[in-house]
């Protein structure tokens, strides 16, 4: 084999190994979006949630989920109201550099982001500062260090004539210049169906509704919710459901049971995130026992 | 002359690249999930958890669409008490161990106390009637990453598996090479609900989804190192007081800390070594 031709099978070889090693990050192709669909994104971002795009944008339209980026900072949006938005730098950056103004300000920003983004804020159900904390301990026998502060996040959830939006909300995080290092706004419109359903279950459940029994647990709550997809979701499904919680008999057994009723006490399907995954059953082997 | 030189530095160029780069391209995350819904009044004690099946589905959905190799994905009877405590037939089982995967999801039953003291054990239980028993002490029996395990992100969806008070006495022997760690901390009136849309949302943003336009790759999805999609998602489903956790081990203080907020599954740190350990919370 001549020299030429070595390098012409190992040239590619390596380029294409070149490209699974940096791929790992694998990267699924997509379609552009249309120059009047970025600029319409781009002008979202800058006016409802004052991005400073920096450099040009490019767009991505993915199974409708729509997004535009100019190289730091993203804009996700999908359906009638949500949007994701990462600084990449900025979300990344520590505590030292995240925002510094009150826990006012942060919930003010955060009622003029959901204004912006056409949400009204009176289905505002509470809008609270999370203070996220740090320690750090030296040794396997070691004390912990007194707690310090860290960053802090508004998180904003949702009602709707009075009933629960479980799956609405947004989580704000702001840089110290008060712009934004990482948002999820996750408030779709409902559907007038939804909210109809929504209204009869609030009164089923004041009524007639009997929450099935759970074997080792009794009802610790019955409300009605309006469950819809997430933010990371390329579905915007929405249901109108009974949530029961359920409290364990065994008082030490941790997480609740939930479900998710209509109001025949049938579970609801719930909202997806992505297509559901097609998985053969499988069956684990002891080989203790072979 | 001089192209024959020329092609036969570049072929050597290129042999040392594949040389190179082949062992990076079979170092990609590989991941498990355990989830545990059947928990019957006899023998386990109840209540079940039905919500953990799709959790766990939506899980390996988004690891799935990152491309990352499933190693195993095992449900009710099929996930063992012994999954989680350390030694060749338990931990690295080669059939499930969680010591196996670079990433192992649970999501099931922990246990929680009425209120938590630095000494209380944090717990996550199974139901089997393989590997029991079905309740594993974190804090004495867990060690990941040793003798050849290869957990670097063990991330637990159990009730007060990781309770504050008593971090410093359960959480700091099961780093033998793990990188990271999330749970939650809480007690039993504060607790976290049977969710199918926590752990989804964390595993997607662990992970983002990228897309490929003309020249560019564009985050549809932002990946987010493993700790602040903790932060974002682990106080989803939860009731008032609950808390978020993350820790992570190295050397240093600071590096510990970066680690620890920083990090991300599909591109692991080394291994860490060093008697440091930082953790980061948020309650609801």
């Amino acid at each position: 084999m001549t020299v030429g031709k070595t390098f012409r099978i190992l040239a590619p070889l390596a380029a294409g190994l070149l490209w699974a090693a940096a791929g790992f990050d694998f990267a699924n192709a997509a379609e552009q979006l249309s120059k009047d669909d970025a600029s319409k994104l781009k002008e979202t971002g800058a006016k409802a949630f004052g991005i400073q795009w920096t450099r040009a944008v490019h767009g991505a339209n993915e199974r409708g989920v729509l997004a535009v980026t100019d190289g730091t900072t993203t804009l996700t949006r999908r359906g009638s109201r949500t949007f994701i938005v990462n600084n990449r730098k900025a979300s990344a950056a520590g505590d030292a550099r995240a925002f510094t103004g009150t826990d006012d300000a942060l919930k003010k920003r955060g009622t003029r982001i959901l204004e912006a983004a056409g949400a009204s804020s009176k289905e505002v159900l509470e809008a609270k500062v999370l203070q996220q904390m740090t320690s750090a301990s030296y040794g396997r026998d070691g004390k912990p260090q007194a707690p310090k502060k860290g960053r802090r996040t508004l998180l904003v959830t949702r009602q709707v004539d009075g009933i629960y939006v479980t799956s609405s909300r947004l989580l704000l995080d702001l840089d110290a210049n008060g712009r934004i290092a990482f948002m999820e706004l996750c408030w779709p419109d409902l559907s007038p169906e939804t909210l109809e359903m929504a209204r009869r279950l609030q009164q089923s459940s004041k009524g007639e509704f009997k929450p099935p029994a759970m074997e080792s647990a009794s009802v610790e709550s019955v409300q009605p919710v309006v469950l819809h997809s997430p933010a990371v979701a390329f579905f915007d499904d929405q249901v109108a459901a009974l949530q029961v919680i359920y409290r364990p008999d065994r008082e030490e057994a941790g997480k609740k049971p939930v479900r998710y009723l209509d109001a025949a006490g049938k579970d609801v399907p719930l909202p997806r995130q992505m297509e559901p995954l097609r998985e053969e059953p499988v069956k684990r082997e002891n080989p203790a026992v072979h | 002359m001089r192209t024959v030189t020329m092609e036969i530095r570049a072929a050597i160029l290129a042999t040392v690249l594949l040389a190179l780069l082949a062992p990076a391209a079979l170092s990609q995350t590989r991941y498990s999930t355990g989830a545990v819904a059947n928990y019957p009044a006899n023998p386990c004690g109840g209540p079940s958890l039905p919500l953990t099946i799709p959790e766990a589905s939506n899980f390996r959905g988004w690891y799935s669409l990152a491309n990352l190799p499933l190693v195993t994905r095992w449900e009710n009877n099929d996930v063992w008490g012994s999954d989680f405590r350390d030694g060749a037939t338990a931990d690295r089982e080669p059939s499930g161990g969680s010591d196996l995967p670079d990433v192992y999801f649970f999501t099931g039953h922990g246990i929680c106390q009425a209120a938590p003291a630095a000494t209380s054990p944090d717990f996550l239980v199974t139901c089997s009637t393989n590997g029991t028993p079905d309740a594993t002490n974190i804090g004495t029996s867990s060690r990941w990453g040793n003798a050849g395990g290869n957990l670097k992100f063990a991330f637990l969806d159990a009730s007060c598996p990781m309770d504050l008070v008593s971090l410093g006495n359960n959480w700091l022997n099961p780093f033998q090479g793990l990188h990271i760690a999330t749970g939650h901390s809480g007690d039993k009136t504060h607790d976290t609900l049977d969710s199918s849309t926590r752990g989804g949302q964390f595993a997607g943003y662990t992970v983002g989804y990228k897309v490929h336009v003309v020249f560019f790759d564009i985050e549809i999805f932002p990946e987010l190192s493993a700790g602040s999609a903790w932060m974002t998602t682990g106080l989803i489903d939860v009731q008032p007081s609950v808390c978020a956790v993350v820790i992570a081990n190295d050397t240093t203080l600071q590096v510990a800390g970066n680690r620890r907020d920083s990090e991300k599954v599909k591109s692991p740190w080394a291994r860490p070594s060093g008697n440091w350990w930082a953790w980061r919370w948020v309650c609801n």
